[in-house]
């Protein structure tokens, strides 16, 4: 699935949509929809709540697309705008999240509460591989297919020579492990915001 | 984004197969987006405007606001050469908006959300407006300009 989307850079699907073509747009929104849904969910919020943030930076996002300044890191800037408008709502609307057990001991042995933490980790992993350069993510895309290919495929279809795929993979991981770790921070509103 | 260092270990650290692991994991998974949002999105399209002015939000509203009492907030969008001031303020008939719009000009401005916008009222002397009725969900404020110009701010969740 990852390496069908990313067949197509994402700077090239956003300077298409830029242009006016709706089936770039439509890409864009299969490949990043479940991002944007899910960094909102993380904030608990209401499923109502979630959605209408996400429609909320949809919408931004359509009157931004062509004056973003980095449009391969598209994915990044509607995870940091979708945090961003989050935490603008709970902070000024008064909103209630669903759960009142945010800084409470959280009991992973219950099923329920596995379930929650499993899909707060996949929605947080994916939003750090929405942050990495997109280099990585095409290698990654490729390395997790099911098919295992070799490394001189890759290497054609990257671009890169064969030595370099082993040194890279490794180096593309630890930006993903970085992400993960730092999520989004402040600095990432002035480099990523509107 | 800084660039990759050049002293990356050539061999995958130990733990480099499970964090692929993981990352497969977490695009396996589908994600349970609710019926609607997908094709929302995908309408969010139709509401681009290229020719009009866009007052951003302020980078400053998105870590530090203020918050007035019962539950409204200010909101600063800026343009180029405008600042436009709103409030939001829960009422039983929807949210009502107050704000201003700087420098003063002649105008009229309505809110607009994905499903209705409202009647347009005048931006009054010193630049202040009020309106009403606005749903939750997505927003913008759409200005018209006595001059021809037209203003819409960013989209944010009411």
């Amino acid at each position: 699935m990852v390496m069908t989307v990313l067949e197509v850079t994402t700077a090239g699907l956003v300077a298409a949509a830029g242009q006016g073509e709706r089936a770039a747009w439509d890409q864009l929104v299969d490949r990043y929809g479940g991002l944007v849904f899910g960094v909102a969910r993380s904030f608990r919020l209401s499923t109502a709540d979630a959605a209408d943030v996400s429609q909320t930076v949809w919408l931004r996002f359509a009157e931004h697309i062509d004056r973003l300044r980095e449009p391969e890191r598209a994915g990044a800037w509607l995870a940091t705008t979708t945090r961003h408008e989050c935490m603008r709502l709970l902070r000024t609307s008064g909103r209630v999240v669903i759960s009142d057990d945010l800084g409470g001991t959280r009991d992973p042995a219950d099923p329920v509460e596995a379930d929650l933490l499993r899909s707060e980790r996949r929605a947080a992993v994916r939003e750090a591989f929405a942050h990495i350069p997109e280099r990585c993510q095409r290698l990654l895309a490729l390395l997790m297919a099911d098919e295992v290919r070799p490394y001189r495929e890759l290497a054609v279809e990257l671009d890169m020579p064969v030595g370099g795929i082993g040194p890279t993979r490794a180096r593309c991981l630890e930006h993903l492990r970085r992400a993960l770790a730092v999520r989004v921070d402040a600095d990432d509103v002035r480099e990523d915001a509107p | 984004m800084t660039d990759i260092p050049d002293d990356a270990p050539d061999r995958p650290a130990p733990d480099d197969a499970s964090l692929l692991d993981e990352l497969r994991d977490a695009f396996e998974v589908d994600v349970d987006l609710p019926p609607g949002l997908v094709e929302a999105a995908r309408a969010a399209f139709d509401w681009r405007r290229i020719d009009d002015e866009l007052a951003e939000l302020s980078a400053g509203m998105q870590v530090a606001g203020t918050r007035a009492g019962g539950g409204s907030e200010a909101i600063v969008f800026r343009s180029a050469g405008r600042r436009v001031d709103v409030e939001l303020h829960p009422q039983p008939g929807g949210l009502v908006l107050t704000g201003q719009f700087e420098p003063v000009a002649s105008a009229r401005v309505r809110w607009e959300s994905p499903r209705r916008a409202s009647e347009a009222a005048p931006v009054d002397e010193l630049g202040m407006f009020q309106l009403a009725g606005a749903p939750p969900g997505p927003l913008r404020l759409v200005f018209d300009l006595d001059d021809g110009t037209r203003l819409l701010t960013d989209w944010i969740t009411g």
